[in-house]
This record gives C-alpha cells, sequence and structure tokens, in this order.
C-alpha cells in the first residue's frame, strides 16, 4: 500500500486533489475546517461561461470523493503543525467539537425544529437564520447535524437540552471536547481557498450601512433557489422588487493604496454571468457594469462577454464609482461616477453588487509561514513558475486560489497536478495497485431462484412515520405476491438496522430487497453495502423515497401520503422483482501512455508520469524537442526559460521509462481508453499502445496580415521582438519611437476569442526595453489590458516607467502606413481627448493571435474528441474536468487546449498527468454496472444509437450491421434507448420492463383504494 | 362532465425525474418542506435522454392522467447533451399526440436544477391543476374497444383493410 497523503482544504481544489490521489491507490486524510465539505463553490449559485448549475456539477463530486474508500474525511479539523520530512510528515490536527456524535446522527433534522436559539446562517452569508443545532448547509456532506456552542442555550447556561432528548439515536453530545491528533503522511496538499476581499467597501461604498449594497457572493446567494430569498433578487432592505441593479467591478482588485494591486482575475466573469442572471430573473431590469477593463481571458469567456454586451437592458460602463448615497425620499442609492471627461455623474439604482475580490486568508498566511512555506508579498503562497505547486518547503505542495487568485478549473486543474507531485512522494508501487479496485463478489445466488423480496420501511423517527401511516403501508405491502417479508424499522439508517437486514437476508432467504426511505442519493450506497455484506449483489436492492419526495412535501395530507407511500412501495416491488445481480467487467488496461507533441506541455506530462513509475512514449513531429518554447525567451513574469527547458529535455532523456519518438508524424491513433494503437510514420514505421493518449501538439503564432506586417523590416510581432531583445539586436538601438498594437487578430468577428498572454507579453517587451532605454517612447495601443492576476503588477510597473497606453475599439483601429521609402506613419483616435494622433514610428509590435495547430482537426478526427468553434480541443467540462476530453482516456493540455503561457500550461500538463496516472494505475478497469446492452436479434443495424452517443460507446458493427456496446466507455446514461426504434437496446438496472412495471403499478387499480376515502 | 366531479378529480401524474438534476430539486424541496399535491409518483431514470416515446404513449396506455418529464436545465446535462435529445423529441411526439387526441395539458416537459426546490414544487403544483382542467384521461382502447376494432376493421396490425392475418405487435398496442 501506498503511503498516505494529507489535503488541507475540503472545497473543490481539495476533492480533486483528494478523488484523484485516492483513485491512484493512495490513501488520504482530507481535511476540512468547516462542518461540511464543497468550500466555496458550493456556495455559489450558477458557474460562468456556460450557467451551469453549482450545486449540480459539485455535489455528486463531493459525494463521490466522501464515500470513495481510499479517502478519509475530517471536518471541522484544523492544521497545527507539521513536523517531520518528506515522506514522512507528522500532522498535528485540532478537531473542535460537534458537539454530535458523528457515528450515531443521521442528519435526519427532527431536533433542529424543537431548537429555541435562532442564530445568522453562515452559508448563507448572514442573510438569513437557521437553529443553533443545524446542518451547514441542506446538502451537507457528510449529512450531519452540527451544534454552534456560542448560542447553544445547554452549553452557554446549562438550560434546554431540548436536542438531547428529542434525538432518538443519542448522537447530542454536550460533553465533546476539542480532539488534539497526529497523522502521518508522506506529503502534503495545501488547498484552504480564500476570502473574499473587499478593500475599503465600508468606508467607500457604505456597505453595511446601506442593506442594498451588498457583495457578489451575497449576491449569489440571493440569486440562488435555494437561497434566502428563493432566488427571488429583491431589495435586503424592504423586499421591493429590483428595477435598476449596478455592478462595480474591482472592489478591492487592482488597488494599489490597500496593498492589493493584483487582479483578482474571476470578477469581470461573474459579474458578467450575474448581470446575465440578473436578466433572466427580472426581463425588464436595468443593469449597468461600472469596470476598468472588461478580463475576459479564459477559454471561452470573450463569446461570454460578447453575448452580454448585445444583451440588451445590460449596459457596459468604462467608469469608477467614486461613492454611494442612500437617497432620504425612496431610499434608492445614488452612485456617483467619474464621466469620461473628468466630470461627476450620478444615477440611482435599487441595488448595488461590489464585484469583492479574491485574498488569501489571513489565518492561512499566519499556517502558512507557520509551516515555513514561503508567501509572496501579497500573502499568497509562493510557488515557482515552472513548478506551479512545488512550496518552498519540500514535500509540501499548494493549489487553488491559495497561490494566487483564479477560477475553478485553474483550481482543479492545479489539484490533479498537486496530487501527481504528492503521489511522487507516497511511494507508489505500480505492480501492487491494480489491487485496490477488485471488484466485489456476490455469494448468495439469485438465477434460478424464486423471487423473494424483503421490504423494509422506515419511520425515520416521525420524519416519515409522522405523515405516513407505516404499519399501514407495511400491512398492505406484505399481501403482495413475491413479498417475503416487510417489516418497519424505526430507523433503517442506523448500524443496528443494517444488522437487521443482514440477519433477515440469511433468516428468510432473501434474495430482493426493497427500502423505502429518504432519497437514493444519499443513502442507496450505504444500503448496497448492507446487502452486500450479506452475500446479495448491490443491484438486488432498489431504494423507494418515501420520506424526501414524500412526507416531507405533504405533511398536511396524511391519508393521501400514506397511499401514495403504499403505491410507490407497491411500484418498487413490481421494479425489483425482476431485476438481475449486475457485475462490473473487467478490460485489461494498458499501463502505458502515449503523449503527443514534445513542447513543454508534452514533455512535463511525460516527466510526471515517468517520475511516477509509468512507461511514456512521447512523440514529436519535429527532429528537436521543445515546441514553441524553444522560440520563447521570457515566461509570464519575466524569467528565462531557457535553463528551464534544456533541464526538462535532459530530464526526460534520462528517464529509462520514457521513450522518445521525435521526427514522426501521427498517421493513425484507434482504440479506447486502457487500450488505444498509434501508428506513426518517420524515420521507420512504428506501431505503439498505451491506455491513456495525452493531446499536447500545440498552436501557433498568426503571422498578421493587417497593419502593413509583411511589407516593413520595422514591423514584426511581439514574439519577434522578443527574441529581437534577447539577441540584442541592432535594430533595436535606434528604434526610439515604439508603438505595440495589441489584439491582432484576436476578438475580431471570424476569431472572437482572446489569446490571452499577449497583453502581458506586451507589457513585459516593454518594461525590458525602457529599461533598457529610458529615454524610448513607448505606446501600447489596446482594447482591454488584460493582465490578470500578478500580471497586474507588471502593468503598473510599465505605467511607472512612463509607458503610455492608449485605447482603441474594434471600429477605430489604428492605420499604420509605409511613407517615403521605409519610413512609418501611424495615425489612432485618442479617447481621452478624443482627437486623432499621428506619428512616426521607428518600430511597430503587433500582439499576434494564438491559433490552434494546424494539425488539430486530423487528430480530433481520429481521436474522435471534439475541437470547439475555435478549433482548439474541448474539454469534457469547462468547470470541473478541464484537461479531460469528451472521450475517456484522453487528455489535453498546452496550447492544443487554448491560448495560455508556459507556467499555465505546466500547471496543465501536471494536471494531465495527474488524471493520466488515476487510469494507468489500474491493471484493469472496472466497467459500470449499469450500461446500456444490445439485443442482436432485434437490432437492425440504423446507427441511430451511434449518433446521439457522445461517448462514442455505441457503435455498428460494419459486417455484422449490428450495434455494439464498448463496456468501458458506456456511462449508463440510456441516451440510444431513447432513439432505438425496434427497442433492440436496453439499460441494465433501469431496464424498459422494469419501469413499465413500476408505472404500472403505480398507475393499477386497486380494490380499497376507494375505501380509503383520499382517492388518488 | 358535471362541473362538481370534475373538481373532485384527483389525477395520476407520473415525472420521470433525471437522477441528477430534477430528482435531487423534488429531494431538495422535501428537505425545504415546501409542499405540493399528492398527484405525483416520481420515476426515477438516469436521463430524460433515456426515455423512448414509446414509453410516454405506454404510460399514457396504461392509464396515466398526466405526464412530467423534468431534467437538466440546457447545458446543464450530466450526460452533456442528453436533455436536448430529450427536448427534441418530446416536442415531436407532443404534437403527434395532440394531433392524434391528447390534450397539450396532459404532457409536460420541463427542467429544474438541484438547486431549484422551489422551482420543483411550483412546476408540480401547475402540472397538477394543468391535468386536472381536462379531467381523467380515457382516450386509450382497452382490450375490449380494440378487440372490437379488429372485428370492425380487420387486424390493425395488418395494412390491408379488411384483412384478418397480419401479425399484432403486442408492443404497440
Amino acid at each position: 500500500m501506498a503511503d498516505p497523503v494529507i489535503v488541507i482544504g475540503g472545497g473543490i481544489a481539495g476533492i480533486q486533489a483528494a478523488t484523484d490521489l485516492a483513485e491512484m491507490g493512495v490513501p488520504v486524510y482530507l481535511v476540512e475546517k468547516s462542518p461540511s465539505l464543497g468550500g466555496r463553490m458550493a456556495q455559489l449559485d450558477k458557474t460562468f461561461p456556460t450557467n451551469d448549475c453549482s450545486t449540480c456539477i459539485l455535489a455528486p463530486k463531493i459525494t463521490s470523493c466522501y464515500n470513495h474508500k481510499n479517502v478519509t474525511t475530517y471536518t471541522m479539523t484544523e492544521l497545527v503543525g507539521v513536523e517531520g520530512t518528506p515522506g514522512n510528515f507528522r500532522v498535528r490536527l485540532k478537531k473542535r467539537p460537534r458537539y454530535i456524535n458523528e457515528d450515531k446522527c443521521t442528519g435526519c433534522a427532527e431536533c433542529f425544529e424543537k431548537c429555541p436559539e435562532k442564530i445568522p446562517d453562515e452559508y448563507n452569508l448572514g442573510l438569513t437564520e437557521h437553529k443553533a443545532v443545524h446542518k451547514y448547509q441542506p446538502q451537507a456532506v457528510p449529512n450531519l447535524a452540527v451544534i454552534d456552542p456560542d448560542h447553544c442555550r445547554k452549553l452557554q447556561e446549562d438550560k434546554c437540552g431540548l436536542c438531547e432528548i428529542v434525538c432518538n439515536f443519542d448522537a447530542v453530545d454536550y460533553s465533546q471536547r476539542e480532539k488534539n491528533f497526529i497523522v502521518q503522511a508522506a506529503a502534503i496538499i495545501f488547498a484552504p481557498g480564500y476570502e473574499s476581499f473587499d478593500g475599503d467597501i465600508v468606508s467607500q461604498y457604505n456597505y453595511g450601512k446601506h442593506q442594498d449594497v451588498v457583495t457578489s457572493l451575497e449576491f449569489e446567494r440571493i440569486l440562488n433557489a435555494a437561497g434566502p430569498t428563493d432566488g427571488k433578487i429583491i431589495r435586503p432592505s424592504d423586499g421591493k422588487k429590483v428595477e435598476k441593479i449596478a455592478f462595480i467591478h474591482c472592489t478591492g482588485s487592482r488597488d494599489f493604496s490597500r496593498d492589493h494591486n493584483y487582479c483578482s482575475s474571476v470578477c469581470c466573469m461573474y459579474s458578467i454571468k450575474h448581470a446575465l442572471l440578473t436578466r433572466e430573473h427580472l426581463p425588464d431590469a436595468a443593469v449597468d457594469l461600472f469596470y476598468m477593463d472588461i478580463r475576459s481571458h479564459g477559454k471561452g469567456f470573450e463569446r461570454y462577454f460578447n453575448r452580454a454586451e448585445a444583451t440588451s437592458g445590460v449596459n457596459f460602463i468604462r467608469s469608477r464609482v467614486a461613492e454611494i448615497e442612500r437617497r432620504e425620499q425612496d431610499s434608492r442609492l445614488q452612485l456617483k461616477t467619474t464621466g469620461g471627461d473628468g466630470g461627476f455623474k450620478s444615477e440611482d439604482y435599487d441595488l448595488v453588487v461590489l464585484a469583492t475580490g479574491i485574498a488569501p486568508k489571513e489565518e492561512v498566511t499566519e499556517d502558512l509561514q507557520k509551516l515555513k512555506v514561503r508567501t509572496n508579498k501579497y500573502g499568497f503562497a509562493d510557488t515557482g513558475e515552472f513548478s506551479p505547486f512545488v512550496t518552498g518547503r519540500e514535500g509540501i505542495f499548494a493549489c487553488g486560489a491559495v497561490t494566487g487568485p483564479k477560477d475553478i478549473p485553474e483550481s482543479v486543474a492545479e489539484a490533479s497536478g498537486s496530487a501527481v507531485m504528492a503521489g511522487g512522494l507516497a511511494s507508489l508501487d505500480i505492480k501492487e495497485l491494480g489491487v485496490t479496485e477488485a471488484p466485489p463478489i456476490a455469494s448468495r445466488a439469485v438465477t434460478n431462484q424464486r423471487t423473494r423480496i424483503g421490504v423494509f420501511i422506515c419511520h425515520c423517527g416521525t420524519n416519515i412515520a409522522g405523515v405516513i401511516d407505516v404499519e399501514e403501508v407495511t400491512k398492505r405491502v406484505a399481501d403482495m405476491p413475491f413479498v417475503e417479508l416487510a417489516e418497519d424499522v424505526k430507523y433503517l439508517c442506523s448500524t443496528d438496522s443494517q444488522k437487521l437486514i443482514a440477519d433477515r437476508i440469511e433468516e428468510y432467504d432473501l434474495n430482493r430487497i426493497l427500502v423505502a426511505s429518504c432519497t437514493p442519493r444519499t443513502h442507496e450506497m450505504l444500503f448496497q453495502d448492507a446487502v452486500e455484506r450479506a452475500g446479495l449483489n448491490p443491484h438486488l436492492m432498489e431504494m423507494t423515497n418515501i420520506r424526501d419526495q414524500g412526507s416531507w412535501v405533504h405533511k398536511d395530507e396524511k391519508e393521501k401520503a400514506t397511499w401514495k407511500a403504499y403505491e410507490l412501495v407497491r411500484a418498487g416491488v413490481a421494479r425489483i422483482k425482476n431485476a438481475l445481480p449486475l457485475e462490473r467487467g473487467e478490460v485489461d488496461n494498458i499501463t502505458r501512455a502515449l503523449v503527443l507533441g514534445g513542447g513543454v506541455a508534452g514533455m512535463t506530462a511525460a516527466r510526471e508520469l515517468g517520475n511516477l513509475g509509468f512507461p511514456v512514449s512521447l512523440v514529436e513531429k519535429e527532429e528537436f524537442l521543445g515546441g514553441k518554447a524553444a522560440s520563447i525567451h521570457r515566461s509570464g513574469l519575466g524569467r528565462p526559460i531557457r535553463p528551464f527547458l534544456e533541464r526538462l529535455i535532459q530530464e526526460i532523456k534520462e528517464n529509462e521509462l520514457i521513450d522518445i519518438y521525435s521526427g514522426y508524424e501521427i498517421e493513425d491513433i484507434s482504440g479506447f481508453v486502457g487500450n488505444y494503437q498509434l501508428e506513426l510514420s518517420g524515420p521507420k514505421a512504428v506501431e505503439l499502445e498505451g491506455g491513456v493518449v495525452i493531446v499536447a501538439t500545440g498552436g501557433e503564432e498568426l503571422k498578421p496580415d493587417e497593419y502593413k506586417y509583411q511589407n516593413s523590416e520595422k514591423i514584426m510581432t511581439a514574439l519577434e521582438l522578443e527574441e529581437s531583445i534577447e539577441n540584442d539586436d541592432n535594430s533595436l538601438s535606434d528604434a526610439k519611437n515604439i508603438y505595440m498594437i495589441q489584439c491582432v487578430g484576436s476578438r475580431e468577428e471570424d476569431r472572437p476569442y482572446c489569446s490571452r498572454l499577449c497583453c502581458t507579453q506586451s507589457l513585459r517587451n516593454a518594461i525590458e526595453l525602457k529599461k533598457k532605454k529610458p529615454d524610448s517612447e513607448i505606446t501600447i495601443l489596446y482594447r482591454e489590458m488584460r493582465s490578470y492576476g500578478y500580471y497586474e503588477d507588471l502593468y503598473r510597473e510599465a505605467r511607472n516607467l512612463g509607458v503610455n497606453f492608449s485605447r482603441y475599439d474594434l471600429e477605430t483601429k489604428p492605420k499604420i502606413d509605409i511613407v517615403e521609402g521605409d519610413n512609418l506613419e501611424i495615425e489612432f483616435k485618442e479617447p481621452l481627448t478624443d482627437t486623432v494622433v499621428k506619428d512616426n514610428p521607428d518600430l511597430v509590435v503587433l500582439a499576434a493571435a494564438i491559433l490552434p495547430g494546424d494539425d488539430n482537426n486530423r487528430i480530433s478526427k481520429m481521436l474522435k474528441t471534439p475541437l470547439n468553434e475555435d478549433e482548439f480541443f474541448l474539454e469534457a467540462h469547462v468547470k470541473l474536468r478541464p484537461v479531460d476530453s469528451s472521450t475517456d482516456g484522453i487528455f489535453l493540455t498546452g496550447l492544443a487546449h487554448g491560448p495560455k503561457n508556459i507556467s499555465e500550461s505546466i500547471s496543465q500538463s501536471q494536471a494531465a498527468a495527474g488524471r493520466a496516472a488515476s487510469i494507468l494505475s489500474k491493471e484493469f478497469l472496472l466497467t459500470a454496472a449499469t450500461i446500456a446492452e444490445v439485443d442482436e436479434s432485434l437490432c437492425i443495424g440504423c446507427g441511430d444509437c451511434e449518433r446521439v452517443c457522445v461517448y462514442k460507446a455505441i457503435e455498428v458493427d460494419p459486417f455484422e450491421k449490428k450495434a455494439e456496446v464498448n463496456k468501458v466507455l458506456c456511462k449508463g446514461c440510456g441516451n440510444c434507448l431513447g432513439v432505438c426504434r425496434p427497442h433492440a437496446v436496453d439499460l441494465k438496472g433501469f431496464k424498459n420492463q422494469q419501469i413499465l412495471d413500476e408505472v404500472e403499478a403505480l398507475l393499477a387499480k386497486d380494490e380499497e383504494e376507494f375505501s380509503k376515502g383520499g382517492m388518488l | 362532465m358535471p362541473a362538481n366531479e370534475k373538481e373532485e378529480f384527483e389525477p395520476k401524474i407520473i415525472a420521470y425525474l433525471c437522477n441528477w438534476c430534477s430528482y435531487a430539486a423534488a429531494d431538495l424541496a422535501g428537505s425545504s418542506r415546501l409542499q405540493y399535491p399528492t398527484n405525483i409518483r416520481a420515476v426515477r431514470i438516469p436521463c430524460t435522454g433515456r426515455l423512448n416515446p414509446l414509453m410516454i404513449i405506454k404510460t399514457l396506455k396504461k392509464g396515466a392522467d398526466g405526464i412530467l418529464v423534468s431534467g437538466c436545465h440546457p447545458g446543464d446535462c450530466h450526460y452533456i447533451d442528453g436533455n436536448y435529445y430529450a427536448r427534441r423529441r418530446f416536442i415531436m411526439l407532443k404534437e403527434l399526440l395532440e394531433y392524434s387526441g391528447v390534450e397539450s395539458e396532459r404532457l409536460n416537459f420541463t427542467w429544474c436544477s438541484a438547486a431549484e426546490g422551489r422551482r420543483f414544487a411550483n412546476v408540480v403544483t401547475q402540472v397538477v391543476d394543468r391535468v386536472k382542467s381536462v379531467g381523467p384521461w380515457e382516450g386509450y382502447l382497452d382490450q375490449e374497444s380494440i378487440k372490437k376494432l379488429e372485428q370492425e376493421t380487420g387486424n390493425p396490425g395488418s395494412t390491408i383493410v379488411g384483412s384478418e392475418g397480419g401479425v399484432v405487435d403486442e408492443q404497440f398496442l
């Protein structure tokens, strides 16, 4: 067994890191300070740029992480200290008392109602209240109550004690004390997240004083359908309808005076999201956004911004808000803004949302310093540009917002990347890895046996039994055909009841189990485990939801609810009676990675996998390694790339596990996860095979066809300028008057994406030139300055050095002419003075767009993995699966995936390696149990199923003309069933017949139903 | 139908809910203790894309007074685009069924995200009202009427009018 790794922080980054490590076979301790996993993302309503519901995408991830057998979760636990050395850390932890026995509490919520003490709800940022005994959030994981000791009457004054009295599990424990303990870990991943930073909004914008001034996070809760206002956008002060709403960007960010000069990178995007969602909620509302630059530099972000710009009622106003006053007469908020002409304007609003920034949590900065982990000047953990997760202390890795402001996909990618780094220290033993996931064995014979169903109906204390007559339902169901036993139980989820189910299976020789209780979403796994322990295949257990969708929603209609419960149980019996045991199949896995592309992205992925002990074949079409990085010289923050690149090349050449095929072209790729074949042509024909493919085929810099680029030596691209600076070219020594034009070929109609790195590249070049020759005149003509994150420091430095900045629009692009031989003339509109300026530059530098690789189309077809509209490779999910492609076993990194700088490519490649390792570490792959199956006698080979399957998991055999399911790839969505005309495809676990049986039982007329009074 | 009888009519409505969004929304409605009518019977399916149109028809045939299909919002599908297929299919089917005399109030398609418990409760309330407004569903043929029809027009499975032969596909009855 590998050594354990500890992950500090249970937000999305921590969850991803823990899951990846656990999948690699590494035991993980996941430590979370609050009572529930989920972190900041759990508080968000929707996510940009797809407006995906945050909970919908996050909740399954949390549950699968929490339930992973290699993950041990400690909630309400904090880090105290770390001793020891990498490979052998002793981590001291402190667990705050929950005052609830975690083994006994079932999250039934019975105590909440009785608790007399109301307190502000932390999860809803105090916008609403809950009780002193409560759940941190409705969908808390673990699903446990917690008592706030500061407000509990029992703990404060030794009165009350009601929760203990009403608890049926004896789970309330006022005597709990703080617990200190130590865990051993080979490595530490630090992912404690961020704090929302608001600068001086209290004094400047009267936040806190005016109730209708809210922060962006508060607005997320207001937008949320499960939030304090049920998703209604109303004025918090008086609940009145909002007609006009303002969003103020950069509150607390890009604020030099407050020591927060950096850009928080996400606020522009989430404010655009807020604007769009506001219009969705209130189609008549006027939405104004006050901003400095719109920084929509991520993948797909520019389109989102364009969409918002085109939305009527949404106005982008480039202006700073000076102050907010509340008007006495109608209590609306008056915003004073600086106009373009230097004067002030004022406008009234109902609600003002402050786009607060990302800052390191104060206590985390302290923790970091305690751990001797270097922090940067802003208090974030300091990591290297070429080693993005490595902190100043060996064996401790940092990911997510603790290393700097970033959005969710970057945090997720970093988490996978740090999982790789930590996995390297956990002494993975590949030979024993496959053992970590052996398929379960169900011993009890089921086929050729008479169906004997055991029905267990839960009272859930009074949660169910308080509304539904559970005994009555049990009595009725007991008489049904196939039902061997029907039993009602006080609490089915308690440990005793689990044992009871197992005993009954033995005693009555039950071979199908129906549990009527709460929701399968939270408890299916528990009951599946219970029947499995009794030797029954877990898919022979079904759940019927009579609480969340029964007693809780019909509490005033007891008879009808009872009848409904009976019908649901009856339908459950009908459904389970034909259930068959389902096994997860085993498929051989080739534990070698195929890496396409020998640039920094490909080499980094290869190196990480090689370091973990996995064999890698790396393919590069050029004779040399290095890709684009071979022609660039400086990193985002200006560090030289050459030495790093040389070291990287040397490392992968020296690693015996990495085979390099440079000078080889990709001819064909076929296969699927666990079994890919790659054909190469080159010095000789080569055939390779591997379990995963990492696509790192790179991109290109645009050679512009505008601004007379082709016509003069004095006009060059930013990359060419970088080369000249590095070589100290003579051509530069004469250049005194230099113009840089941004967005050349980007953010235009036929290429509507932002190339992300050109702004920082130009700033860096300008700084470099200005330092060499302070008397040179440099002007940067830009559309939006996108120096996101720490790169804002470069913007500031450039301005301090005297670099001029002038903004232009797509309609007023600068013009360049060649006059009198080889002299240049530039003409542009200066927006501040609204005049047309003419000048004769010595040098014009074009910030040219990043283009997708020429080969993307061809490779995408071979891999059957899609490209996005801009022809970059498309990730499986823009938020939570940023380096996975929609095809299993294919991972994306570097410029092949989208424009990004070298540091971001490295981080993404380490992530791709991490994701790949979680597959490579298995000797065989397990197929899902609930997958599609084809009845060949019915299949007509029409191929409709093939067309709708996004996973390419079903294909018509060209010779047999019959559809075939690829068991590894099938996710069990059942889309193929929806289109199959001869009904030849069926879905295990959700068979047509099972569902029809269920529906029939639901609709069946019962002799007694009229006599029941509550006719349904 | 007399007005008072219509008022007392309690429809049976089958709700096909996708596991990832709408089923979660229904659970959230429960944990938020939102109340809605008891007429709804949820059937959990992995994705609304799994629903074959025939399943909807069979549900009507088996005696449901109304149907609700609820999946993830567009773009939120756990299986990428199953809900888009479902939507397209459902629109077609609905038009076809309307043409053949099934009131549009009986067929309902919507989306609820996992955070939209309130929306789910509202949807159910609305759907129940809609179905109530058109009364019980008696439009399907029971076995007896089919037999009668067979005698009159020959075998419905046959393409030749008056023919006694042909195969009746049980599945499509």
